[in-house]
């Protein structure tokens, strides 16, 4: 067998591992929450369509939500959030961009339950800035992989300003639940 | 005398300042159910609105009630129940999500429904919200 010929076999047999290697996972089911815990009033809001795409192999991560698709229990919390605060038809997405971080050893590709650390940068209201977390990866037997993160995010880090007025009903620091489950693409 | 009367009178108009205030604080987000239609459009007419121009077709249909009509592509429901019918867009990659906040009955994939959402903006997706089925029709009909 000449020496090319083996390195057409080679190639050949790792093939399958780079394709492998490659894989994308999406969702555009992701659930992303925030809680507010402020001394007059506590303020929830959800949605359940952000859009995300994970590469197990390589860590890369991103995922992006509409500002006006979160929602509220109260229908003035919503028009204000995105109105006063959000500013949401002009910043109308907040996006993340980043990378998993696994400890020594794990291999993110393979079926396992991964603490792992984020490293990338959000952008909320149009101001992008460093965030550095960590979350839990799932990768199931199925294929499919679960991924959850809780953050901490600043209105003021972002430029929206709150007015004294409703300062005692928004905390100064936000909290923010990720909860994404992929599927191969 | 004056004062008698204009007494009970500010005390009521108080109270109905505070009845309608506490109210509209209270207020729930609407449903689209019940509410009338800003634009009436076709599922791949909106997509392709937002795929051709994001920021112009935002203008135009964001926080709007639209009434889009579409063959249903997948249906799909969320962890705490919620069911989002996918409207087909002839692009194989996205769609018009319609989600609808109340458990309803499920439309056939495959028949034409038309529905009405408040549209939130595009992203891989067109998605409308807090939907209300108003009309279907199977694809066996004629």
């Amino acid at each position: 067998m000449t020496t090319n010929r083996l390195m057409l076999f080679g190639a050949l047999a790792l093939l399958p591992c780079l394709t492998h290697a490659q894989d994308k996972y999406g969702s555009r089911d992701g659930g992303i929450t925030f809680f507010s815990h402020a001394p007059m009033e506590d303020i929830t809001a959800v949605t359940r369509k952000a859009a995300s795409v994970l590469i197990p192999a390589t860590g890369e991560i991103q995922f992006s939500a509409l500002i006006k698709a979160f929602e509220f229990e109260k229908a003035l919390m919503q028009e204000h959030f995105n109105e006063n605060y959000m500013e949401s038809s002009t910043f109308p997405k907040a996006i993340f961009k980043g990378r998993l971080v696994p400890k020594d050893g794990d291999d993110l590709t393979k079926p396992g339950t991964y603490d792992v650390g984020v490293e990338g940068t959000i952008t909320i209201h149009g101001v992008e800035k460093p965030l550095s977390t960590s979350a839990t990866l799932v990768v199931a037997k199925d294929g499919s992989i679960t991924a959850k993160s809780e953050f901490n995010v600043k209105p003021e880090d972002h430029d929206i300003a709150i007015p004294g007025v409703v300062r005692g009903k928004i905390a100064e620091s936000i909290k923010v639940s990720v909860d994404i489950k992929y599927a191969k693409l | 005398m004056k004062k008698k009367i204009l007494l009970p009178i500010a005390l009521i108009v108080v109270a109905v300042a505070a009845y309608i205030g506490v109210r509209m604080y209270n207020a729930e987000v609407p449903s689209a159910s019940g509410m009338s239609v800003d634009t009436k459009i076709q599922a791949d007419a909106l997509f392709n609105a937002f795929t051709s121009d994001e920021v112009g077709a935002g203008k135009a249909y964001n926080d709007k009630v639209i009434e889009v009509t579409g063959i249903v592509r997948d249906i799909t429901r969320s962890a705490d129940g919620r069911m989002s019918v996918l409207l087909e867009t002839g692009d194989p990659l996205g769609a018009v999500v319609c989600e609808f906040p109340d458990p309803t009955e499920d439309p056939v994939v495959g028949s034409e429904v038309v529905i009405k959402g408040f549209c939130a903006g595009f992203n891989l997706d067109v998605l409308l919200q807090r939907c209300a089925l108003t009309g279907t029709r199977n694809s066996d009909q004629p």
